[in-house]
C-alpha cells in the first residue's frame, strides 16, 4: 500500500514531516538520533510537549536545543491487558524527569517489568515505527 | 437569571447493546417522553444539546445534534449543539443547556447523552480511546486511561497507605448498588474473592477496578422555573455547578503529583459556592468511579472526608446507605458501565429520580440534595448540584 491510499486516521501516529507539522524539527532531529525541544527566546521557558508558539507569552521566537538524554523514572505503570490494537503487552508507561528537570511521558522499552522502579536511571532512544508507510519515528527510554 | 429544573428523565439499558449509535438515542428519548406521559412531546422542545465523545471514530458520524434531533423528532428553534469534553461531556452539556435557559436563550431543552463504544473487536475501541488523551504525545505510545489512573492509585497508596482491600470496597459497594438498578450493565454483586481473582490490567488495577466499555444513552428535559411548575409538581432544581482544569498532558500534573487533584477542589468550591451549600448538606453523590481510586480521591476532594482518608471512608461504610453520604446509589460507572457521553446525563437522571423519591429499591431515604461529578482525566472535573423543593 502506498502513501496515496493509506488511511491516515487508521493509526494513532502523528504526521511528522514539514508538509504536515510545525513541530517537525523535533521529529527531524529524532531521525538523526538527537533529542531536542523548543525554548522560548523571549520568556526563556521550555514546555512539554514541544511547541512552536510559546503558551506563556505567545512568542513565536522558539529555538530548538538539545535536551539531556538521561533522566529518572518518577512514576510508571505496567499494562498487561486491554491494550489498543497494534500494541503488544506488557507496555511500561512512565513519567521521566530529564536531568534538566523537564518532565515528560514516554515508554520504557526492552525491560522486564520487575526491573522497573521509581528512581531508576533511564536513557533516551529512538524507536522507528515498524513497517510504517511514512517512515515515522517515536522515542522511548531504556534502563541505564 | 432564571432558575432551571429537570422536568423529565429517561435512560436505556447500559451494556453491550445490539443497537447503533442513533438507535440508542431513540431509546433514551422514548424512555424520557413515555415517562412524562404527554406533558412534553418532542414537538414542544425548542433546543437540543447532545453529549457524546467519539462518534466520529466509533460510529463514523459527526454533525451530531442534527442527526439526533431528527432521530428523536425535535426541530430546534433556540439552540442546537453537540458537547464533547471526554467523560465529563454529559455534565458539561447540562451546564451549558442550563445557562442557555437561565439567560433566556432557550426554553425547553433536551439534553441527550449517547455513546456507542462496542465494536466487533474490543482492541479497536481501545485504539479509538486514544483520541481522548494527548494522542500525538501519549496515545501514539499506546497509552489509554487505565495506566494514567494507575499512577494515582500507586501514589495514593504510597503517600496515604490506601490498601488494595480499600480499593476493592469501592467495587463491592458499587456492584451491590447496581444490583438495584435495572439499567446497569453489571447488576450482580461481587465479593472480595472474585475481585482478587480477576486478571491484572495495569499495575495496581485488576479487571474489577475498571469501568467497562459500554453502550448506552440517557436524556433529560431542562426547563425554566415557570414552565417547570406547569409541567410537573416535583421539579428537580439545578442549584449550582462548577468546572476546573489544571492541565492536559500527564507529564504536567500540578507539582508532579497524581494523588492530589486540585482541579476537583476548585470545581467543588465553585459548585458548593454557587449552590450556597457545603459538602455536609449533600445526601448522595454520583461520583466518577471510572477506576476505584477515582472514587476514593473524589470523596476526599469533594470534602466528604479528610484528604488521604478516602480508602478508610469507603471501607468503613461511610459512603454507603446509613453512612455520611451515599456515594453512587445507581452503581456508579463500575456498576452501570461507562458510555462516555451518556454518563453525566445518567447521573442527572439518577438525581431526578432520587430527589423525587422514585428510585425504588436504591432510594436514598429523604434525599434533599444530590451531586453529580465527572472527571475528564485526573486534572479535569465538572460538578452539578441538584435539589428538590
Amino acid at each position: 500500500m502506498s502513501q496515496d491510499n493509506y488511511i491516515y486516521t487508521i493509526d494513532p501516529y502523528p504526521l511528522e514531516s514539514a508538509d504536515f507539522n510545525r513541530v517537525h524539527p523535533f521529529f527531524d532531529a529524532l531521525k538523526e538520533g538527537r533529542f531536542v525541544n523548543s525554548r522560548c527566546q523571549d520568556c526563556g521557558q521550555m514546555f512539554w510537549p514541544p511547541r512552536f508558539i510559546c503558551p506563556n507569552c505567545m512568542s513565536d521566537n522558539m529555538k530548538w536545543e538539545d535536551v539531556p538524554r538521561e533522566g529518572t523514572i518518577v512514576a510508571f505503570s505496567v499494562q498487561e491487558s486491554g491494550v489498543p490494537m497494534g500494541f503488544k503487552p506488557p507496555l511500561i508507561f512512565a513519567i521521566i524527569e530529564l536531568d534538566n528537570g523537564l518532565r515528560l511521558f514516554s515508554r520504557i522499552a526492552d525491560a522486564i517489568p520487575e526491573e522497573v522502579e521509581i528512581g531508576k536511571r533511564v536513557r533516551f532512544q529512538v524507536e522507528p515505527i515498524p513497517n510504517d508507510h511514512f517512515d515515522r519515528v517515536l522515542f522511548s527510554f531504556k534502563l541505564a | 437569571m432564571r432558575r432551571v429544573a429537570i422536568v423529565g428523565a429517561g435512560i436505556t439499558k447500559f451494556g453491550v447493546r445490539q443497537a447503533t449509535f442513533r438507535d440508542l438515542a431513540a431509546e433514551a428519548a422514548k424512555s424520557l417522553f413515555d415517562s412524562v406521559k404527554g406533558a412534553v412531546k418532542p414537538q414542544d422542545i425548542d433546543g437540543i444539546v447532545v453529549s457524546t465523545v467519539m462518534p466520529e471514530r466509533n460510529a463514523f458520524q459527526s454533525h451530531i445534534s442534527s442527526v439526533i434531533a431528527e432521530t428523536v423528532g425535535v426541530k430546534p428553534t433556540s439552540i442546537s449543539a453537540r458537547v464533547e469534553h471526554m467523560c465529563a461531556s454529559g455534565n458539561v452539556a447540562i451546564r451549558l443547556a442550563s445557562a442557555a435557559i437561565a439567560t433566556g436563550m432557550a426554553e425547553l431543552v433536551l439534553v441527550l447523552g449517547v455513546e456507542k463504544l462496542n465494536t466487533p473487536v474490543a482492541a479497536e475501541t481501545f485504539l479509538n480511546m486514544m483520541c481522548g488523551i494527548d494522542r500525538e504525545w501519549e496515545g501514539a505510545y499506546g497509552l489509554t486511561a487505565p495506566p494514567t489512573f494507575a499512577l494515582a492509585a500507586q501514589a495514593h497508596m504510597r503517600k496515604y497507605g490506601t490498601t488494595p482491600e480499600q480499593l476493592a470496597a469501592v467495587t463491592i459497594k458499587n456492584r451491590r448498588h447496581a444490583a438495584n438498578n435495572p439499567y446497569a450493565q453489571w447488576p450482580t454483586p461481587i465479593d472480595l474473592a472474585k475481585y482478587n481473582s480477576a486478571k491484572p490490567i495495569t499495575s495496581p488495577f485488576k479487571l474489577f477496578d475498571c469501568s467497562a466499555i459500554t453502550d448506552g444513552a440517557a436524556a433529560v428535559i431542562l426547563a425554566p422555573e415557570d414552565r417547570a411548575r406547569d409541567l410537573t409538581d416535583k421539579p428537580v432544581w439545578i442549584l449550582g455547578s462548577g468546572q476546573a482544569i489544571t492541565n492536559f498532558n500527564l507529564a504536567n500534573a500540578p507539582e508532579g503529583r497524581y494523588e492530589d487533584w486540585p482541579a476537583l477542589r476548585k470545581a467543588a468550591a465553585s459548585a458548593y459556592g454557587s449552590a450556597g451549600i457545603t459538602a455536609d448538606d449533600v445526601d448522595f453523590a454520583e461520583v466518577h468511579d471510572c477506576f476505584t481510586i477515582a472514587e476514593v480521591i473524589a470523596t476526599e476532594e469533594l470534602g466528604f472526608c479528610e484528604k488521604g482518608a478516602g480508602g478508610e471512608f469507603v471501607a468503613s461504610g461511610q459512603s454507603d446507605y446509613g453512612g455520611k453520604v451515599v456515594i453512587n446509589p445507581r452503581g456508579g460507572l463500575i456498576g452501570c458501565g461507562h458510555p462516555l457521553g451518556a454518563t453525566g446525563v445518567a447521573q442527572a437522571a439518577e438525581n431526578f429520580w432520587q430527589l423525587r423519591g422514585e428510585a425504588g429499591p436504591r432510594q436514598v431515604p429523604d434525599a434533599k440534595i444530590g451531586l453529580a461529578h465527572t472527571n475528564s482525566g485526573m486534572p479535569e472535573h465538572t460538578i452539578v448540584i441538584y435539589g428538590r423543593d
